[in-house]
């Protein structure tokens, strides 16, 4: 079975320990999301998954991990 | 608490009143009226109207900037419409059969005579379909929420 793992929790402490609710709003989603997305329970769209890259100016591939 | 799952109670609650109260009312004046008379009840339907203030659990203070939907939500949204609208389909189905099947039995299950539902049965028939979607709807948006978010979304950081 495939899966999307990412390193969000991670990144967050990494940049200067940014809450949740600063990576959502900078995201443009809700802070339900991005626990959701820690938790590895949502699958995040494409352009998420940019914007989210974007917010720590590193590469998608750095941010998710594709594993099967 | 997210809207979403606020609104959800909140139709869940609208919902619910509508069923004990029509329900409560019909059997009460079943007791002291006639049938036809005891219809009267049905209009605690008009409590659905209550439905329409859903927009309200959206609103955004002026100057605020937050997102209150993102593609997760409208991914659930979506998703729980799809479940109730293949439970409505089920008791549409079943409540078109259901009257034949009750009056053919009520009149004796004569092969000759084709038995007549009432037309005034189609409106509530129509209205508790509706109601029916809008229940399995906020049930179907809060039990794929609270699949196993419950705890993290009370997580501060």
């Amino acid at each position: 079975m495939s899966e999307l793992r990412n390193r969000i929790r991670r990144l967050r402490f990494d940049h200067n320990e940014m809450t949740q609710q600063e990576l959502a709003e900078q995201a443009g989603v809700t802070r339900q999301t991005i626990i959701a997305l820690e938790a590895n329970r949502y699958v995040p769209s494409l352009l998420l998954a940019y914007r989210i890259s974007r917010v720590f100016r590193i590469t998608i591939e750095e941010v998710f991990q594709f594993e099967e | 608490m997210h809207p979403q799952i606020r609104h959800a109670r909140f139709n869940l609650i609208v919902c619910s009143a509508t069923i004990v109260l029509t329900s409560a009312a019909y059997l009460l004046m079943l007791r002291f009226l006639d049938p036809q008379r005891a219809r009267a009840a049905f209009g605690f339907f008009g409590l659905l109207g209550l439905l329409g203030l859903g927009p309200t659990f959206y609103h955004i203070k002026p100057g605020e900037a937050r997102v209150i939907l993102d593609e997760r939500d409208k991914q659930i949204r979506d998703r729980s419409q799809v479940v109730a609208w293949r439970i409505v389909w089920l008791y549409w189905s079943l409540a078109c059969m259901g009257p034949w099947a009750w009056v053919a039995i009520r009149s004796g299950l004569d092969a000759v005579q084709v038995p007549f539902v009432p037309v005034e049965w189609l409106p509530w028939v129509l209205m508790s379909g509706f109601l029916v979607f809008m229940t399995a709807w906020s049930i179907s948006i809060l039990v794929n929420y609270g699949r196993g978010n419950s705890k993290d979304d009370e997580r501060a950081t």
